[in-house]
């Protein structure tokens, strides 16, 4: 049972950054903290399935994004439509190329707008932006992760990215 | 939004050039491209400052997982053999 204690203690030592992109998606402590817990509850069920040697922490965010999508289902929430017309709209606001003002926004901007800002963005688009910039997966791994093709990757990062950058260029503005 | 077709063209790329995920020559393309024509510059910021904000922050924005949320996975662990 030695490789069962390894494989716990290195799902184990993932926790923050399972927590950290449940926050995103749920964007509340609680529902993140229940999902986690959901994510490990169902990894370590099916422990069995991980292949070793393979990429342990993409296979937990797998576990994490299928749980969050049964969640929402469950709940009967609408889970927002990235096709959407608003959203598309929404998503190529851009902010006024001013010379310089990213630069400086960047500086400028606080934790809790960087967090307001990232809550406005659609789940789907912060969930690729996260997974790309804040966890560095390529995007091939996250087409695997999320069941979409690298091009739909591409494009949900950056429609992500673009609304983050224009919605804390408004904050900043106001 | 830009409208001439090289500016949508290298609007596509954006996002692949600016994570070093473009093949040299099109990187190349771009980079000309990015050279010549201030409103892709400033999509291009745009772009990098997004990633940029996510790379520096995303450690600070979310905080760790609470004892309580450990103590609780910590429970659900499989078993061991002592």
């Amino acid at each position: 049972l030695a490789d069962v204690d390894d494989f716990a203690r290195e799902a184990l030592g993932l926790i923050d950054r399972l927590y950290g992109m449940a926050l995103r998606l749920t964007r509340n402590p609680a529902d993140a903290e229940d999902l986690v817990q959901e994510t490990y509850a169902r990894a370590f069920k099916a422990r069995r399935q991980f292949k070793a040697g393979s990429n342990l922490r993409a296979w937990l965010f797998t576990i994490l994004h299928h749980q969050f999508l049964n969640d929402r289902r469950r709940e009967k929430t609408n889970p927002v439509d990235v096709d959407s017309d608003v959203a598309e709209r929404a998503a190529e606001t851009t902010s006024s190329g001013e010379p310089g003002i990213e630069e400086e926004l960047l500086r400028r901007v606080s934790d809790d707008e960087v967090r307001a800002a990232l809550d406005q963005v659609p789940p789907q688009f912060a969930e690729a932006v996260w997974l790309r910039d804040a966890e560095g997966f390529s995007y091939v791994e996250i087409g695997e992760m999320l069941g979409i093709p690298p091009g739909t990757v591409m494009s949900r990062i950056s429609r992500g990215r673009r609304l983050l950058a224009s919605r804390l260029g408004e904050a900043q503005n106001r | 939004m830009n409208q001439k077709p090289a500016c949508r063209e290298v609007e596509e790329q954006l996002t692949p050039f600016v994570d070093g995920e473009l093949p040299a020559d099109r990187a190349e393309t771009v980079r000309a491209h990015l050279a010549a024509c201030p409103p892709c510059r400033a999509a291009e910021r745009t772009e990098r400052t997004g990633r940029k904000i996510l790379q520096d922050r995303s450690e600070t924005i979310c905080g760790k997982a609470s004892a309580a949320l450990c103590a609780a996975v910590r429970k659900i662990l499989p078993e061991r053999r002592r």
